[in-house]
């Protein structure tokens, strides 16, 4: 990571392509104006390894829905069709009711509300309510998406999340090296624990909680601890 | 008009007092931030984009609802005056077309009163919006003046060099600083005091600006060295 360029709202963004000829691509936090690219959000101007992709990395807690993204949601409603999956957005998201692995009209999954899905965010537009699936629908397949029975749900930031995901995050590898810990990651900020003790579980959300801001060997010291 | 006189709290006319900003010290809403100009404090939380009720709701763009809240007592007139203001201004900077038909809640809390509130408010939601990730055009920043019976002109007076003043004048800015987002002036003054207390103003929110930008610029680095180690 290079040194980082901070922007205010309102600062103009010293957004450059590496090759002229690509197309750049500008992603949240920057909008295009009259006056050139601007800064919308405060954060960190950051890009992608081939540097036509931009965008902003701040604070955020308020999940924005976006297409393709993981969320982690709880049914509060349910209708004939679809499930209401509350995501924690402005408005919950739509779910139906045969968008699961292996369902159809006669065979339809039976979730109550309070139910805690792992699913995928089909259409994600500002003007209107998210929907969301529970399997690859290119495949059939379930991909990991579906019910979470049991467990526990956390919030956290949007920027933990995102980091999680990363394979070079320390805390969910060392926390898998002293036990085996079952987690799905929502970019909505939600994550999802279970290991096979209650105990344990909220062992790990709280490692995973407190270790947004710690660098390697201070999450080596945390999980340390944990299991002295 | 001078501007080398001393105040009784040993400033020149033309200084503002310290700034203390703290940013996300509140943990349930989306975006908080306290705004301290020395004895003078505010508190602003942001919630939203969020679900809004249909009656309220904007078919293109989101609403903005603030709420301001007195140190002591319920809130009267006066606050209602301050939420106009302070949405008023806030519609005009907040791309609110981004988020049609939700909610963008901002909560102004007075924590300490020693003159100047407003301007302490209108930064003080500035920086709660930042740290809620709420999309904006520019970044506002207020700075109050007063004019004494001497004719003398007072930048970011306290509680009582505004009880004694002719006349008090506040104002908001975007990151420009050209014109003005948001004035207000009351007593008896003259055109040229008027463009006096304007330029001074304008001048002197500069260094708002730039202490929002240290306090930004200081709590994301913390984070980004923190994350540099993994």
């Amino acid at each position: 990571m290079s040194p980082a360029t901070i922007v205010l709202p309102g600062d103009s963004a010293p957004v450059t392509a590496t090759d002229p000829k690509q197309v750049v691509r500008l992603g949240p936090g920057l909008l295009q104006t009259e006056a050139g690219i601007q800064a919308v959000q405060a954060g960190y101007l950051a890009n992608n390894s081939s540097g036509n992709s931009w965008w902003i990395t701040g604070s955020k807690k308020r999940y924005v829905p976006a297409t393709g993204e993981p969320v982690v949601g709880t049914i509060i409603a349910r209708s004939a069709e679809y499930y209401k999956v509350d995501i924690g957005s402005a408005y919950s998201a739509l779910l139906p009711i045969l968008a699961f692995e292996g369902a159809t009209k006669r065979n339809r999954p039976n979730l109550a509300v309070g139910t805690v899905v792992y699913g995928r965010l089909t259409i994600a537009n500002k003007d209107m309510e998210p929907e969301m699936e529970c399997y690859n629908s290119n495949s059939g397949k379930a991909d990991g998406y579906g019910e979470l029975k049991e467990g526990l749900v956390v919030n956290c930031s949007l920027q933990l999340c995102q980091r999680l995901l990363n394979p070079n995050t320390p805390i969910l590898s060392l926390l898998g090296s002293k036990m085996p810990l079952d987690v799905a990651i929502g970019l909505n900020g939600r994550i999802w624990v279970f290991t096979k003790e209650p105990r344990l579980t909220i062992f790990a959300c709280n490692a995973i909680i407190n270790s947004e801001f710690m660098s390697q060997a201070q999450c080596q010291n945390l999980v340390h601890e944990l299991f002295v | 008009m001078t501007t080398t006189s001393i105040r009784p709290d040993g400033r020149q006319a033309d200084q503002i007092r310290p700034l203390e900003i703290v940013q996300g010290l509140l943990h349930r809403p989306d975006g908080s931030a306290q705004f301290a100009l020395d004895k003078t404090s505010t508190l602003a939380a942001v919630y939203g984009p969020m679900e809004i009720k249909i009656r309220d709701e904007k078919v293109d763009r989101a609403t903005i609802e603030v709420n301001y809240k007195p140190l002591t007592g319920q809130s009267g007139v006066r606050d209602r005056w301050v939420e106009f203001n302070v949405r008023r201004t806030f519609e005009g900077v907040v791309l609110t077309a981004l988020h049609p038909n939700t909610l963008i809640r901002i909560e102004l809390q007075e924590s300490r009163v020693h003159g100047s509130e407003i301007s302490a408010a209108f930064n003080a939601a500035t920086m709660a919006l930042m740290d809620a990730g709420v999309p904006m055009r520019t970044i506002v920043g207020s700075v109050s003046c007063a004019i004494d019976d001497q004719g003398t002109l007072l930048l970011d007076p306290t509680e009582h060099e505004i009880e004694t003043a002719t006349s008090f004048h506040i104002f908001a800015f975007d990151s420009e600083m050209q014109g003005a987002l948001f004035n207000d002036s009351i007593g008896s003054f003259t055109p040229e005091q008027y463009n006096a207390c304007h330029e001074i103003c304008r001048k002197s929110v500069s260094k708002i600006f730039s202490f929002m930008r240290t306090a930004v610029e200081k709590k994301l680095l913390t984070q980004v060295q923190q994350l540099q180690k993994e």
